[in-house]
């Protein structure tokens, strides 16, 4: 079998073909969609009212939720996790004003048995010689 | 380049601007279509595809620059609009443009407006093999039959460049064909 040369081969065409009369109608076609985009030009100054009164009914709809629910926002409503998400990271209260707003038992309440005996931390601050820091901390 | 000077010149005056740009659809329309669907592949996509360009061409009349010929600037958005509309197809299918150009071929036996035989279909797919720059070049000198001067304007490249690039197509499409 011969190979397959482009410049021997006959020409080839593409294959593709327009249907009948299709670059007859076509111009036509294109002017009308022209014609049919180039008068709203004329309208600017209805369009430019109505882009007023969307931008007035915008701002109501923007402003229904603060008169609505804004105020009634108590902190009962928040549940416990935002509140401390929001403690923790968005505000600047430190940890030792925290611990001042609670009592006792809150604090005791809090407190987690890590399941460490006494011995077992001395054995780790005295092989620790930066020990002292962990003390004073 | 006399007449191309005065044709631009009714195209952007109001009183004459719809008589010349009707003769421009007229002139450009088949060999636009012809570049166009080699790029889209179906009919019906490179009806859209055309009619916006005329539109586009239209819109921006004004701002056409007197540097290029008026042949290369509308085939340069031809161009560009059947890129991106190849290109936001794929993306539609999650597929690439290369994937989507060798379904779009497999579809081809069955579309209308596809009269080749099985030497044509199996050239379209090696085509579509290529790189796009490759596709390219070589779809608007072996199918369109442009000058590579031509070519040059449209897109932006040196004239040794589109040599390479049309021997690179060729040798691939040959490969290509030979494999079987």
């Amino acid at each position: 079998m011969n190979k397959f040369s482009l410049e021997s081969h006959p020409k080839i065409t593409s294959g593709f073909t327009a249907p009948e009369n299709y670059f007859d109608n076509l111009p036509d076609i294109i002017l009308e969609k022209i014609k049919e985009e180039q008068p709203k030009k004329g309208k600017v100054i209805s369009l430019k009212n109505l882009s007023y009164a969307a931008a007035a009914i915008l701002v109501l709809a923007l402003s229904i939720p603060f008169f609505t629910s804004t105020a009634n926002i108590s902190l009962e409503q928040i549940d416990t996790t935002t509140l401390e998400n929001y403690i923790s990271y968005q505000s600047n209260v430190s940890q030792y004003e925290l611990i001042n707003l609670m009592n006792e038992n809150e604090l005791e309440a809090m407190s987690v048995n890590l399941g460490i005996e006494d011995q077992a931390i001395e054995e780790i601050l005295m092989s620790n010689p930066n020990f002292e820091n962990y003390i004073t901390d | 380049m006399q007449d191309e000077k005065e044709f631009i010149d009714q195209l952007l005056h109001p009183k004459t601007q719809n008589e010349a740009f009707e003769k421009l659809i007229k002139d450009f329309q088949r060999p636009l279509y012809s570049h166009i669907r080699s790029i889209v592949l179906n009919h019906d996509d490179t009806n859209d595809v055309l009619q916006n360009v005329f539109i586009k061409v239209f819109q921006n009349l004004k701002n056409f620059k007197r540097e290029s010929k008026l042949f290369s600037w509308v085939y340069r958005i031809a161009t560009n609009e059947s890129i991106t509309f190849i290109n936001q197809k794929a993306k539609k299918n999650h597929i690439s443009s290369q994937e989507y150009a060798q379904k779009e071929i497999d579809n081809l036996k069955a579309e209308t407006y596809f009269d080749g035989d099985a030497i044509q279909l199996k050239l379209q797919k090696a085509v579509a093999l290529l790189p796009e720059k490759q596709q390219l070049v070589f779809n608007m000198k072996y199918f369109q039959e442009l000058k590579y001067e031509e070519i040059s304007e449209i897109l932006g490249t040196t004239v040794g460049g589109l040599k390479a690039s049309y021997f690179h197509a060729v040798k691939k499409i040959e490969d290509y064909m030979n494999a079987g």
